[in-house]
């Protein structure tokens, strides 16, 4: 098979493409999940095929096919070129590419155990004695645990002389408890909600999630949901949990960093950005404790990867430094449009589809206090963990999410807990006023297995490090 | 360029094979063409393949399921030997195992060659005349046209074997003066059918009237929402509570309220797969032929749909709503429609004394309460203050946070035109959706486009 993708970067090569790439993809993927007493899915799913993108005078094509001989692949080369000369009637200004080393490499996930040989019968198990626990309380209606492992094989060829083989391994998955009391329902997740927690790791790595620890604690949660009060509405402090914040680093920071958006090549879908060009290196997007970065080289990290999808070694960059807004996550076309070098961001979610500009890991990085220390120095606010929902406009400013489950905070105490907390703010005013970060020791890394940009919609895996975080004056409720 | 033969032959091959109970092989391949545009460029143009062949095994109560992506022998020999193993092993779930009776889908035209014959080099030039026309006012163009062909087939050892292709088009038009835009769209299997210069024009129209936008007090507020934005909030409905799976689960807004009015008595919504205007499906993943179900009818709750695990647990048969034997989000329904009014817009926009006017909304989220129905979202692409009939400004974009259970009891008038809404590079189906005139709609929030 190496043969004929070789092949098929010499004939586009002798087509005389400006620049091309192909990317041949295996994916494996094994989902297990259970609903109170019973296998809800097994399933096994594998998909392979490859994806061809051209750069012919200037404009780009791209083409996929899953049936994987010459003939094919090498039509669907040449079909990438028809596509990009079409473009060419019209396009004007032509793509340039910021300059890249031709690499020859290997990256590989580190893990311990592969999930795909653990037998069957004990990730049911496993499954099943945590929503065991979670039924053990009358009022929760539904128990749920998945478990799922993606094993993802890439090559990748260019027109330069790269050649790059990458094996990943994603483990995890979650459970939820939904409890019911008349007309009330309410929900908890565990280790964080919509549909899955992911590491890149093996199966060593469900056992770290601890089901059955965190079912305890999530079904009397959520039975208790069902007795609280509503969170009243106010401004006031909040703190947020790692994992609510991984999702709010994902809205109001990952994605308007990405450079083709604040280019405005998204705006018919995905929308633009408020991180304009000019606001580089200028603007000062939080207080001084905020520190983000974008660090695709971090262990566990669904955003971690040797070299990005068009053979740019993997970086950690720093995104907002001591506040301040220094960098983008870029491709070779949009950095080469600001001057700068690719920041190696360019991800496909899939073998038929185009790389486009996604988020690696957006990290934000620890702080020196303890979260006990945050909470007894909070006079008056609220403690809020595991996302419920989430909105936010297309330049990523106004935005509103919901947690699970809140506790009030009183004179530096938890108190009563509330149901249905929801926080709402601008992003550069909401950032502005972190007045604490906790510090490495309640940091953690966050799989998000559902980002969706692009057209089509691409959904693809990142990730997002972050321990709790204090904001003042924030509307709640 | 359509594979029935093949595909029927190649999922025939595989049913047919007999180490286990029972088997069905659903199948849903596509081949989709986007050219996106922005900045008066066209900066992506692409052909995307994409198949999901889904292999589903019952042994005694036990099922094991696989997917593939192509329809090689090999490959589709290894995802029957995964979803066998898996049988073998998996605890018996009774509820999994009912498979659809052998029944003939109701014949509908879904494909239109003349869609498909709509070249790369079409789409270029009617790209550049849009660029031209756009640049005329002073305005640069970003969207996409796709075209799309998507073949669905299922074949069973209970001797189902249905076969369905579809053609689609659509094109986006978002026309922006650097800071403010516009918005217009069009959805068809049918290219004869797409008015791509109307389309286009009211783009521009809304764009060049989306200007010097300004601050509006929040607060609740009579409003029009466009069908783009009535599309967006009857998906959410649709996820969060048109299906058996969250009625079950008691999380649904139809959860005890079945038989009770929840809406206003002006309210009709159904799913319709067999509506020929709509974007017709005639059947399931599982093979079950669609049945139009009425949802809300005059304001009362009336039904949910229904695949066949779920129709084992309520006892009742399919409404032909299935999903693909591996997702367990339960059934959907993919043809959301609601019953049009006896105004027309122009009508409804002039009978407004004092309101918004919505294009369309931005990451709407019903996650917030589902029991009511609560959600949150932004709008886009044109928000303007209507006084005494007219538009009298353009407003920043505003954030709703509002009990749809409740804006749908306050509609005061619903257009007669219904548009289909919907993306074919990402979903089979799409919405039928009429412009609302709605009371008292609440606005939570402001942005700036500064």
């Amino acid at each position: 098979m190496q043969e004929i993708l070789k092949d098929a970067i010499k004939l586009l090569r002798k087509k005389g493409v400006d620049y091309a790439d192909i990317r041949k993809i295996r994916h494996l993927r094994e989902n297990v999940a259970v609903k109170n007493d019973a296998a809800e899915n097994i399933s096994i799913e594998e998909e392979h095929g490859i994806g061809i993108r051209v750069l012919y005078k200037g404009c780009w094509g791209f083409c996929s096919t899953s049936d994987l001989i010459e003939e094919k692949i090498n039509h669907a080369a040449l079909e990438a070129i028809e596509i990009a000369k079409s473009s060419n009637l019209i396009n004007k200004q032509k793509v340039k590419l910021s300059p890249a080393p031709a690499v020859v490499d290997k990256f590989k996930t580190n893990y311990e155990v592969d999930p795909f040989q653990v037998p069957l019968d004990k990730k049911l198990d496993y499954l099943f004695w945590a929503c065991q626990i979670l039924n053990e309380h009358e009022n929760i209606r539904t128990a749920v645990g998945c478990l799922e492992f993606h094993k993802i094989h890439k090559l990748f060829l260019n027109t330069e002389g790269s050649h790059i083989e990458q094996d990943f391994l994603e483990s995890g998955g979650y459970i939820e408890a939904t409890a019911t009391l008349g007309d009330e329902f309410q929900k908890r997740s565990y280790p964080n909600s919509h549909s899955s927690q992911l590491s890149q790791e093996g199966f060593e790595y469900v056992k770290k999630m601890d089901f059955v620890g965190g079912a305890e604690k999530i079904k009397k949660e959520a039975v208790a949901l069902l007795r609280a009060k509503e969170m009243p509405k106010k401004i006031t402090t909040v703190i947020l949990d790692s994992s609510q914040m991984a999702l709010q680093i994902h809205e109001s920071c990952g994605h308007p960093i990405e450079l083709d958006r604040v280019l405005g090549d998204e705006l018919s879908f995905a929308g633009s950005s408020f991180l304009t060009p000019e606001k580089l290196g200028k603007f000062r997007y939080g207080s001084k404790l905020v520190n983000i970065v974008a660090d695709a080289t971090a262990p566990g990290g669904l955003g971690t990867f040797g070299y990005d999808d068009e053979g740019t070694k993997a970086h950690k960059n720093q995104i907002i430094k001591n506040g301040l807004f220094v960098g983008y996550l870029s491709s070779r076309e949009t950095a080469a449009k600001i001057g700068h070098k690719s920041t190696g961001a360019m991800r496909c979610a899939a073998w038929n589809m185009t790389p486009i500009i996604r988020m690696t890991n957006i990290n934000l990085e620890p702080g020196d206090a303890t979260l006990e220390e945050l909470i007894s120095d909070t006079k008056d606010g609220v403690f809020m963990t595991t996302n419920k929902s989430w909105s936010i406009d297309e330049r990523r400013l106004n935005f509103q999410f919901g947690a699970e489950i809140a506790w009030e905070i009183k004179n530096g105490k938890l108190g009563q807990i509330y149901k249905n907390p929801v926080y709402t703010g601008i992003t550069p005013e909401f950032w502005n006023s972190c007045s604490g970060i906790a510090n490495k020791n309640y940091w953690q890394m966050w799989g998000v297995p559902n980002c969706a940009k692009g057209e089509p919609i691409q959904v693809i895996h990142v990730g997002h490090g972050s321990s709790p975080a204090r904001l003042e004056k924030v509307q709640v409720g | 360029m359509l594979k029935k033969q093949r595909i029927l032959e190649s999922l025939h091959e595989i049913a047919k094979t007999r180490s286990f109970d029972r088997i069905l092989v659903s199948y849903h391949g596509s081949n989709t063409w986007v050219t996106k545009f922005a900045n008066q460029r066209i900066s992506q143009n692409l052909k995307e393949e994409n198949a999901e062949i889904f292999i589903k095994v019952v042994n005694k109560n036990r099922v094991g399921v696989s997917a593939t992506n192509t329809l090689h022998k090999d490959d589709l020999q290894k995802a029957l030997s995964h979803a066998v193993n898996i049988s073998k092993v998996a605890p018996e779930n009774p509820a999994l195992t009912k498979f659809a009776k052998p029944a003939l889908p109701k014949k509908i035209k879904t494909y239109f060659e003349e869609t498909l014959k709509f070249s790369l080099l079409d789409k270029a030039e009617m790209i550049k005349d849009a660029f031209d026309r756009t640049a005329k006012r002073k305005l640069t163009l970003s969207g996409t046209i796709i075209t799309n062909v998507d073949e669905m087939a299922v074949v069973s050892s209970d001797g189902i074997k249905t076969y369905q292709p579809f053609s689609a088009m659509s094109c986006k038009f978002i026309p922006t003066d650097g800071k403010n835009t516009g918005f217009a769209s069009a959805l068809s299997r049918d290219i004869n059918k797409i008015d791509f210069d109307g389309t286009l024009e009211l783009a521009i129209e809304k764009c060049l009237q989306n200007k010097n936008q300004e601050d509006l007090e929040l607060g609740k507020y009579d409003c029009i929402l466009e069908p783009d934005a009535v599309a967006e909030i009857l998906e959410w409905l649709g996820y969060i509570g048109f299906g058996a799976k969250r009625v079950m689960e008691r999380t649904s807004f139809l959860t005890a309220n079945l038989g009770r009015k929840i809406m206003g008595g002006n309210i009709t919504i159904y799913d319709d797969g067999l509506n020929p205007d709509g974007f017709a499906l005639p059947f399931d993943y599982e093979g079950n032929p669609r049945k139009k179900i009425a949802l809300i009818e005059k304001g009362v709750a009336k039904d949910f749909v229904l695949d066949n695990h779920y129709g084992y647990l309520y006892k009742k048969s399919s409404s032909g709503h299935g999903l693909s034997p591996g997702e367990i989000e339960g059934p959907l329904p993919l043809n959301l429609a609601m019953e049009k009014g006896d105004k027309t817009l122009d009508e409804m926009k002039k009978s407004l004394k004092k309101g918004i006017l919505i294009t369309r909304f931005h990451y709407v989220n019903g996650f917030l309460n589902p029991r009511e129905a609560l959600m949150t979202g932004l709008t886009r692409d044109g928000t303007f203050l209507i006084e005494n009939g007219k538009i009298k400004k353009a407003l920043k974009n505003l954030r709703f946070t509002q009990s749809i259970l409740e804006a749908f009891s306050k509609v005061v008038s619903i257009s007669k035109e219904r548009k289909l809404v919907g993306d074919p590079a990402q979903n089979i189906g799409a919405c039928l959706c009429p412009a609302l005139f709605i009371k008292d709609f609440k606005f939570t929030g402001k942005t700036s486009n500064s």
